[in-house]
């Protein structure tokens, strides 16, 4: 899974002079978790702020895979090739950056500012700031509204990344959210990916009524493992819905890296991390597959619809 | 002539200037008015129209929220009022919760996109100002606000008619924001948005808008504020950072809020400076010509009376037979004639003046010569501040001169002797030499009795009496002298002497003139000596600023400090060498030296009282020796020794003494016997207390270093554990009890009931040290300062639900009763929701834990401008000297019924930090067996982050 891109255009020939005699600004960009569904909007995002890349910005663009296990390496070596920036996405990405540098702007994006080890986001000290989406908490507002399309449930299952820092406040907030409504939660720990399959089979046994899928787990074979073994399933990010899952609930990745490559924008033209409030996404969106809810015989109530921002056929 | 003409010159192209000045300013007066109405309109209509963005921002929100808004809408069934808020969130974007509140004001429905939808939560939002603006005036707008400290919101609420209630809404106002920072006027030129209050709303700064600036202060902000319904502005004023702007606005009626735009007066007034320099450069054009055509119309003028000029001038010069010749036909050729008229009459009066002058200059001259002797008398003073002797000379020259004397001297008085000190004259004298006080000599008696002595005729007085003045008289060959003390405060210092071979009475005017040289004998003795002590201070000084100095710049070595110390005790003590010498356990290493004797550096020996160094650090006392051969061969036998070797006779050995006992020694040595001054002795042991300084600093600072690196150290492991505990720690331990839990629940197959057992019990440690770890976690993030709450409004009321809910089950396990008595109308609180959550849930836990049977109860109280809130239960108490312990970081009640029930003894600590943060206080009252009662009393309103941070 571990693959490496240094994007730097085969074009160069097209290179005028004077744009190679300054120096191009360089972004790396970390992620620990299923790459693109991040990556593709940043990339798109910058290119509307006017990047060229490879012309007026390089990337140098890493990711970790869903165990996340040489995520400290990748992070020493990425800081070792001296970036302007550092794009940091997820808890362990957010993490190992950190460790990895003290000197480099991070920008993240992540579930929670103390992630980042930010205490005022007002004005963050050191050398980051960024975007978080308040995860916990949509994940337990999208517990909420699992119950709504299968008010049935009384066991639930949450596919948990223990090697992701964040698994443990999600585990908290979903706890508290599946008490408030009388459902007990089945957490379920995934060490490494292949671990996976028997993992949906294991809660499949046990009966949930649906599962939840920590983000940094990955979309499309969460999504497909959860088809096959008939569950109902949620995550937080639209390409889970589009991937087979029935449903999405969260900020919409498009949005938080526009805002994520706006900072970029901003400190590769002199601004400091500490003058950039971090800041929290403001727009969710509710992405149900139809398909899957048919496949599963699942009928989708008008109210919920109402609620719903995309329906896949 | 030149005056003249550059008189003509300057009139002209004054006048011309002027005129071009005069019109330029006009000119630039209008550009400069024109230009700042311009700019002004300009920002006023951006203003404006951001104004009107906001405006139809709310009024849009207002206008959508107005579909649901009707009175007949409360009365429908939940799942269409629930649909119709869903389809409002999904329409507009920057809402993000929804709550209708019936008439009373208790909350039927709350729809968010974060928090869990509540239907029929019946909660008394009835004191709420948005409930109550709502009712009053249909629609009301609250004051800007921060969820999540940086989420810029604010609550906006429409009321459905007197009998349908209201409709709450929070909105995002992120979308306002970025309205005011793509403001651009110019290149300097921004927008900003103040509220009702002067605080600030937007700016293109985010910062500022999230510390709250309060922007009451400007000028600007101010005068509209204050003079909302005159229209009153102000244009000219100045930004937060002092820069002069040029300000408009423009007022959101709706909010009551302003929009300010604002340019740099810098950048606004490009035009005016531009126009400026054209006017410059046209005014220095029309100067030039005016200066060309002045100079040729001057030229014409100037030339005939340059004529006149030299004529005048040959004139003056005493050529009285040169006549002028001008035919100009105007004033200057009558002003020419005139000038020739009167040289004719200055040929004929000048020769009867030269007589009168030769008379008058005699007479000056002789009175000048008296001064003059006193003027010399002066410069030789301040030319010689140092040496008396050129003085002395000067004076004794010039009494003997005017006093008309054959011969003068001066006597100077040195404790009980006279010395000789200057002599001017043929006969002999006894310059040098000393001779006892005493007042059978003339000399000696003026100094004894302070009086001036006149001797007229040596031979005429009392022969018995003044046997040995008469004497000497003789043998120097004078008979008649006068005698005038020199007096420094009452005392003579010493005499003036003039001495004649003829007897003969001196004049009145001689006398005084003696008195007066003697005067100034005195004041010039007083400024060498006051010049001498006043240098040896000063040397002094310099020397103990050197010491100090080298102290301050050396903090970690003592040597360069010992070094100064010793060149510098050499220096002002006079001996033939130093050397200093620190004390090492029982040995003495020398560390310093200076001086032409013979000292090894680093050379160690055993403290030993039988030489002088040893003596005196054993005695902590000033050795003295003034000279080695006079010793005592069995006391001093190692000093003796080593006076031989080295060739010295005389020593003084000073203890260098930190804290009672000496640190080592500093010796002087000379090669020839004698006695040290007292003063000698003082300054050394002066120099020994510098060193001392230095010795102490050294040890000081050594200790300091060693200290705080140890800290440095200490304090790297803590961070080091923290790091660890938060990531290493709990992430594999969240699986473990993630695996277990899955075992226990028979998802890798059926677990014997054994094999179960073991598992529960794995499981009940693993959450008992998660719960440990994280709240060890919590409690080093409060005492790291590190813990920020995130303000936010609250009710109460619903952080009482939730704990109930998570607790029921707990209590429900245990028999017990679980409730809470909320009153109604309690208002919205600030504060950190969700660490206030923590703290009740710590508290309704342990309430549970510590009770076997009864009811554990939350009641909820509002007390002036706070909350109380009791949680109440019939355990078994806490006996009142374990009540203050239980506070404290990891105490627990220690008994056998406690430690069955585990718990990591920090959930109350955190609790009690977490309240405080808040700005409130938490305590108990509890009797042994009756049950315990927490209370925690809560401000309303807890302070901002920045002041509850500390």
């Amino acid at each position: 899974m571990r693959r490496r891109a240094l994007l730097l255009s085969a074009g160069a020939a097209g290179f005028s002079a004077s744009a190679v005699a300054q120096k191009i600004p360089r972004v790396g960009f970390l992620v620990s978790g299923e790459a693109d569904p991040s990556w593709l909007p940043f990339r798109k995002a910058m290119a509307e702020l006017g990047y060229i890349e490879g012309r007026t910005v390089v990337f140098d663009n890493r990711d970790a895979g869903i165990n996340g296990g040489a995520i400290d390496a990748l992070a020493r070596s990425l800081v070792a090739e001296q970036p302007d920036v550092v794009v940091a996405v997820l808890s362990q990405a957010i993490v190992a950056a950190r460790k990895a540098t003290q000197d480099v702007p991070i920008v993240f994006f992540g579930a929670a500012p103390e992630i980042g080890g930010i205490s005022n986001v007002a004005r963050p000290e050191g050398n980051l700031t960024g975007v978080f989406s308040p995860s916990a908490i949509v994940a337990a507002k999208g517990l909420q509204l699992f119950a709504e399309i299968r008010r049935e449930t009384r066991l639930f299952g949450l596919l948990l990344n223990s090697r992701d820092p964040f698994s443990v406040a999600l585990r908290r907030e979903v706890e508290l959210s599946a008490a408030a409504q009388g459902i007990r939660l089945l957490p379920v720990p995934v060490e490494v990916p292949g671990d996976l399959p028997d993992a949906f089979e294991a809660a499949a046994r046990a009966g949930v009524a649906g599962v939840m899928v920590q983000p940094s787990l990955g979309f499309d074979v969460t999504a497909e493992l959860a088809l096959r073994n008939r569950l109902p399933a949620v995550s937080f990010r639209r390409e889970f819905a589009v991937a087979g899952g029935l449903m999405s609930y969260g900020a919409s990745q498009a949005d938080n890296m526009r805002a994520v490559a706006g900072y970029v924008d901003r400190i590769l033209k002199g601004a400091r991390p500490a003058d950039l409030p971090v800041q929290q996404s403001s727009r969710f969106e509710l992405v149900v597959n139809q398909r899957t809810a048919r496949t599963l015989g699942i009928d989708i109530p008008p109210l919920f619809l109402a609620r719903v921002d995309e329906v896949i056929e | 002539m030149r005056g003249l003409f550059l008189k003509y010159v300057v009139l002209f192209v004054g006048l011309v200037g002027g005129v071009l000045i005069f019109n330029a300013a006009l000119d630039l007066y209008f550009v400069y008015q024109e230009n700042r109405r311009a700019s002004i309109e300009v920002q006023r209509e951006k203003a404006e129209a951001a104004a009107q963005r906001i405006e139809s921002f709310v009024r849009e929100i207002e206008r959508q929220i107005g579909w649901v808004a009707q009175a007949q809408w409360a009365s429908l069934p939940t799942d269409q009022r629930r649909f119709d808020y869903v389809r409002l969130l999904r329409q507009v974007p920057a809402i993000t919760e929804l709550v209708q509140l019936d008439r009373e004001g208790r909350e039927q429905l709350s729809v968010s996109r974060l928090a869990m939808d509540v239907v029929g939560a019946g909660t008394d939002r009835s004191t709420e100002t948005a409930f109550v603006g709502a009712m009053a005036h249909k629609v009301y707008f609250g004051p800007v606000y921060f969820r999540q400290g940086s989420e810029p919101y604010f609550t906006m609420a429409v009321s459905h008619g007197a009998r349908g209630g209201v409709t709450v809404a929070e909105v995002n106002l992120k979308l306002i924001w970025d309205v005011v920072s793509q403001i651009k006027v110019g290149r300097g030129g921004y927008a900003y948005v103040v509220d009702r209050l002067g605080r600030l709303v937007a700016h293109p700064d985010i910062s500022l808008v999230l510390r709250g600036t309060e922007m009451n202060g400007l000028a600007q902000v101010a005068t509209v504020l204050h003079d909302r319904d005159t229209g009153a502005t102000l244009l000219d004023t100045r930004n937060l950072s002092g820069v002069s702007v040029l300000s408009a606005h423009a007022s959101i009626p709706a909010l009551g809020w302003i929009v300010y735009v604002e340019l740099p007066t810098s950048e606004a007034e490009l035009p005016v400076i531009n126009a400026g320099l054209r006017a410059l450069a046209l005014l220095v054009l029309g100067l030039i010509i005016a200066g060309l055509a002045a100079a040729l119309l001057a030229r014409r003028m100037v030339v005939p009376i340059r004529a006149l000029q030299v004529g005048a001038q040959r004139i003056g010069s005493g050529e009285l037979g040169h006549r002028l010749d001008i035919r100009t036909g105007d004033e200057l050729e009558a002003l020419a004639d005139q000038f020739n008229k009167t040289a004719e009459a200055l040929e004929d009066s000048y020769a009867t003046l030269e007589h009168r002058v030769e008379d008058r200059t005699r007479e000056l001259s002789e009175s000048l010569e008296q001064q003059t002797a006193t003027s010399e008398i002066l410069r030789a003073i301040s030319q010689s501040p140092t040496d008396v002797r050129p003085v002395l000379d000067v004076v004794v020259a010039a009494a003997r001169r005017f006093c008309g004397a054959t011969d003068a001297a001066i006597v100077l008085r040195d404790g009980e002797e006279l010395v000789g000190a200057a002599h001017d004259g043929p006969l002999s004298a006894w310059v040098g030499e000393r001779r006892p006080l005493d007042r059978a000599s003339t000399t000696g008696r003026a100094i004894v009795d302070g009086r001036t002595v006149h001797t007229p005729d040596i031979d005429a007085l009392d022969p018995v009496e003044f046997a040995a003045a008469i004497a000497m008289a003789h043998h120097h060959k004078w008979r008649a002298n006068l005698v005038a003390p020199m007096l420094r405060e009452g005392t003579a210092i010493g005499c003036i002497v003039l001495r004649k071979t003829e007897p003969g009475a001196f004049t009145d005017r001689q006398v005084e003139l003696l008195e007066t040289f003697a005067a100034q004998g005195v004041i010039a003795i007083e400024n060498a000596r006051l010049f001498s002590e006043l240098r040896e201070a000063l040397e002094q000084q310099t020397a103990t600023a050197d010491v100090l100095r080298v102290i301050s710049q050396s903090p970690t070595d003592v040597r360069p400090v010992l070094k100064v110390v010793a060149e510098a005790a050499l220096r002002f003590c006079g001996a033939s060498d130093v050397m200093i010498a620190l004390r090492e356990g029982e040995e003495i290493v020398t560390a310093a030296h200076d001086g032409a004797l013979h000292a090894e550096i680093g050379r160690r020996r055993a403290i030993d009282r039988s030489n002088i160094s040893g003596r005196a650090i054993l005695d902590a006392t000033t050795i003295h020796i003034p000279d080695a051969a006079a010793l005592d061969p069995r006391d001093f036998a190692g000093t003796l020794a080593m006076s031989r070797e080295r060739g010295w006779h005389a020593a003084l050995a000073v203890p260098m003494v930190v804290e009672g006992a000496a640190a080592g020694t500093i010796m002087l040595r000379k090669t020839e016997p004698g006695p040290f001054t007292a003063r000698q002795i003082e300054l050394l042991e002066t120099f020994a207390a510098q060193a001392v300084i230095a010795i102490e600093n050294v040890r000081l600072f050594t200790e300091i270093q060693e200290k705080s690196r140890q800290l440095e150290i200490a304090s790297q492991h803590k961070s080091q554990f923290l790091a660890n505990m938060s990531h290493e720690l709990r992430t594999p331990l969240n699986a473990i009890i993630g695996y277990t839990e899955m075992m226990a629940d028979g998802l890798y197959g059926d677990v014997s009931e054994k094999a179960a057992g073991v598992l529960e019990r794995v499981q009940k440690n693993g959450r008992h040290l998660l719960d440990l770890i994280n709240d060890v976690l919590d409690l080093s993030k409060i005492e790291a300062g590190q813990l920020v709450l995130a303000l936010e409004p609250y009710s109460v009321a619903e952080i009482v639900a939730s704990v109930l809910a998570a607790t029921e089950s707990l209590a429900k396990a245990k028999g017990l009763v679980l409730g809470s008595t909320v009153p109604p109308g309690l208002p919205t609180g600030t504060g950190d929701a969700r660490r206030l959550t923590q703290v009740l849930l710590n508290l309704v836990g342990n309430a549970i834990k510590f009770t076997d049977s009864g009811s554990v109860e939350m009641r909820v109280e509002r007390v002036g401008d706070a909350f109380e809130v009791s949680v109440v239960d019939t355990g078994f108490g806490i006996a009142p000297a374990d009540q203050a312990k239980i506070f404290e970081e990891f105490q627990q009640v220690d008994n056998s019924s406690t430690r069955k029930k585990g718990g990591t003894g920090l959930g109350l600590s955190i609790s009690r930090r977490i309240v405080e943060l808040h700005g409130g206080r938490i305590d108990v009252q509890s009797e042994e067996g009756k049950g315990s009662t927490f209370r925690i009393t809560l401000p309303i309103h807890a302070p901002s982050a920045g002041s509850a941070g500390q």
